[in-house]
């Protein structure tokens, strides 16, 4: 208890005295504050591709060709997608008809609203069953599609970021134009960055034959297992099955790997000079605090409170940093889109990522305390107050 | 000459806060030299990329849907002048963590894509060694393979006539990466992959690509050609080139949020700097104002003093500068272990006028932070700093 009223007694009177430093604890304040904002602003990005396929979950299945990575490169003819649907694992709605989403898949050149250049958006087929599989999907302008009318929705990302999607407007496809009557959005997730449309009216119009892939809803925890097993033991059709969240998780790799390196790269790059700095502001301020910290010594109180006073001066002042930086990289960045290969995904400042932000300042905080407080701590008490 | 020991003596009169303000210079110049590079090589597969080069693919995204016959058809459009085609083979070596996937060209090809460095001789012994391939250094290194290595390419489904599995490919030799290619290259023959198809997959193209007589002539030319396939069995998408490259698919990361990236971090980077070399002087010069006082008192004129404390500010900062660019230069060699080649994303590329920029802003910062610290010893009260008030 003694111990902690003394570190409670010491550090008050040094943040008291903070304000004589304010010029140097903005270096500490600052610092922090720009690799915070750095840091956090990058892994939003990570952050909203990982949430654009949360709402996938892990009771769904993928099932893809054999020799297929991907969905766009994958091929299922309509006896597979019919084998597949059937079996044990895969759960089934109240009527008895199994949650299974028949899909086909593709690319539609467009350009971006930004810089007008060159990009791809995703036109989907869904299954009947597809639809009902997305409840969280909702149309806020216009209407619903007709199955078999040759119709498409567009979800609102793909709207803000690419041009020619706006309701009313048609796409081109092989076989002749069809019309956008309706706009949706279903919390952000990867579907709302494509064009939706029916498989079965889609497959035709883009002159082809088969579907791309098959999304099952599981009916436990065991049946992906189960379901792999039957798949890879029929002797008809080669495919092969992937829970859905992994197969996200691994077709957004490259982006997701990318940006959480460059974010712990330049993060930890700053950081360093933040710790540099950080050490030099506090060196300086134990040098100041000299006569306050022998004349403290000399009445009684230790030197781990001492110790403790540097720390927390370190904490305090990296943490408000830390909070400005958070702030920062939340104003300009939360909520904002990106386009990454085909897919468009929404930038989230999460409080997770806020907390990887202020870790990242208490580790420069701790790192950057360290020998400054044992320096205070150790001050030659009779040496310091002879300079007085 | 004469002031360098005063200099000197002013950055060692506390030497540690010298040393640990020109360490964060380096931390802080080091992300500037990486971010900056990162950007200028983005930039640079950009401005080598070819504008009278035009890839033609199929609209809706299939992959070997385009067949031989549309080569005739490209060639008749006004202004192409030359086209050559390729298939592409996908597949995985050993492992499928391991993805290969191989380029297979006609002869055609070599003469459009005429950054490709393979000599007319390797071109003919691909064509005489059906299975031979030539490889880039990046896939050389990642796969463990060299001239003479056996490199099977295998599939979980067979795409072949005789059912087999495996791609029996060979590797003739290895050539330098592009930097618009930072992924990697493996160049097979066209006629091999083809022929060793089924009949009916045989004749099929993943992609043409057209030259053109002017860079001028590639945007009319490439919509002219896309309107010839429109109401076709294989509606093309033509891009040229350059515009390929600017719309950010060598990495599927667009160029311009690379740019915000990069330019982003690198300026939250300087920033951080002027705070902390801001902060050394000032403070250095706050605990000398005695002794600048003195100096002036004996006759020393305020262009003289403030030449002082901007030389002072100068030397942590452009030292740090150096320091981080040097270390920054030691990334590259060790890029492809941070970020795989797979991923597409070029090696930062410090080039001179990224260095330029550095050392600019080493000496801006500097003499930022100079300003304040030299604009009130110049407004010194000599009296009173004399008497320590």
């Amino acid at each position: 208890m003694e111990a902690l009223r003394q570190i409670l007694v010491v550090s008050s009177l040094n943040f008291r005295g903070l304000r004589h430093r304010i010029w140097s604890s903005l270096v500490i304040v600052g610092g922090v504050a720009c690799v915070v904002a750095v840091l956090v602003s990058i892994l939003s990005l990570t952050a909203g591709i990982a949430r654009s396929y949360a709402a996938a979950g892990s009771e769904r299945a993928i099932v893809l060709a054999a020799g297929a990575m991907w969905d766009d490169n994958s091929s299922l003819t309509h006896q597979a997608v019919n084998f597949a649907r059937a079996t044990p694992g895969v759960k089934r709605a109240e009527g008895g008809s199994p949650l299974a989403d028949a899909q086909a898949v593709s690319s539609l050149p467009v350009s971006k609203k930004s810089g007008a250049l060159e990009a791809t958006v995703m036109l989907r087929g869904l299954s009947p069953a597809g639809f009902a599989m997305h409840p969280n999907l909702r149309i806020v302008a216009g209407r619903m599609l007709r199955p078999g009318a040759g119709e498409v929705i567009v979800g609102v990302g793909a709207e803000r970021q690419f041009t020619g999607l706006a309701l009313g407007s048609t796409i081109a496809l092989q076989h002749g134009r069809w019309p956008i009557v309706g706009m949706f959005r279903s919390d952000g997730d990867l579907l709302e960055g494509e064009i939706l449309a029916d498989a079965d009216t889609l497959i035709p119009a883009i002159g082809r034959k088969d579907y791309n892939s098959m999304i099952l809803d599981l009916t436990g925890p065991g049946a992906l297992a189960s379901l792999q097993r039957d798949i890879a033991h029929s002797p008809q059709f080669k495919l092969k099955v992937e829970r859905q969240s992994d197969y996200y998780a691994r077709t957004t790799r490259r982006f997701s790997g990318f940006f959480t390196a460059v974010a712990f790269g330049l993060g930890g790059l700053m950081a360093i000079g933040a710790v540099f700095g950080t050490v030099n502001t506090l060196y300086s301020a134990v040098s100041t605090r000299s006569r306050e910290i022998a004349t403290l010594r000399a009445l009684g109180f230790g030197a781990v409170a001492v110790a403790a006073s540097v720390i927390l001066e370190a904490l305090l002042l990296s943490l408000i940093g830390a909070v400005l930086g958070a702030a920062t990289a939340w104003v300009f960045f939360n909520g904002d889109q990106k386009v990454l290969g085909t897919d468009v995904f929404n930038l989230s400042v999460t409080p997770a990522v806020m907390g990887i932000g202020i870790l990242w300042a208490v580790g420069i905080a701790l790192i950057g305390a360290a020998l400054p407080s044992v320096r205070a701590a150790r001050a030659e008490i009779v040496v310091a107050l002879r300079a007085v | 000459m004469k002031y360098l020991p005063l200099v000197w003596a002013g950055l060692v009169r506390k030497p540690l806060r010298t040393i640990l303000t020109l360490l964060s210079a380096a931390a802080a110049f080091m992300l500037f030299g990486l971010t900056l590079g990162l950007n200028a090589s983005v930039r640079h597969t950009i401005d080598i990329a070819r504008m009278d080069c035009i890839y033609i693919g199929a609209r809706f995204g299939d992959s070997a849907a385009l067949t031989v016959s549309q080569r005739e058809r490209i060639l008749k459009v006004p202004h192409v002048i030359n086209v050559g085609q390729w298939g592409w083979l996908s597949g995985y070596y050993r492992d499928p963590k391991n993805s290969a996937n191989a380029l297979m060209i006609d002869r055609n090809e070599p003469q459009i894509w005429s950054e490709l460095p393979m000599s007319p001789a390797q071109f003919q012994q691909m064509r005489t060694v059906r299975n031979g391939v030539f490889v880039s250094q990046v896939i050389a290194n990642t796969l463990g393979l060299k001239a003479g290595s056996d490199f099977p390419i295998r599939m979980d489904m067979s795409n072949r006539a005789d059912g087999a599995t495996v791609w029996p490919l060979r590797v003739l030799g290895v050539f330098h990466d592009l930097p618009t290619d930072p992924e990697g290259l493996i160049i097979g023959d066209y006629y091999y992959f083809d022929q060793s198809l089924p009949l009916a997959d045989r004749g099929k193209v993943t992609g043409f690509e057209a030259r053109v007589d002017d860079p001028a002539n590639a945007m009319a030319a490439a919509r002219a050609i896309d309107r010839l396939f429109e109401n076709s069995a294989v509606p093309t998408r033509s891009v040229p080139e350059k515009i390929f490259y600017e719309s950010g698919n060598l990495s599927g990361i667009d160029v311009a949020d690379i740019g915000l990236v990069t330019n982003g971090a690198a300026a939250a980077g300087l920033f951080m700097m002027l705070f902390l070399i801001g902060n050394t002087i000032t403070q250095s010069v706050r605990e000398r104002t005695q002794e600048f006082a003195v100096m002036k008192a004996v006759g020393f004129a305020d262009l003289t003093v403030t030449a002082l404390v901007l030389v002072e500010a100068v030397v942590p900062s452009l030292a740090g500068a150096l320091i981080g660019l040097l270390l920054a230069l030691a990334i590259p060699p060790v890029w492809p272990l941070i970020i795989p080649p797979s991923w597409a994303m070029p090696t930062p590329h410090l080039s001179m006028p990224v260095m330029g920029l550095a050392i600019l802003f080493a000496l801006l910062i500097a003499c930022t932070c100079a300003l304040i610290p030299s604009l009130r010893l110049r407004r010194l009260n000599l009296v009173s700093a004399l008497a320590g008030r």
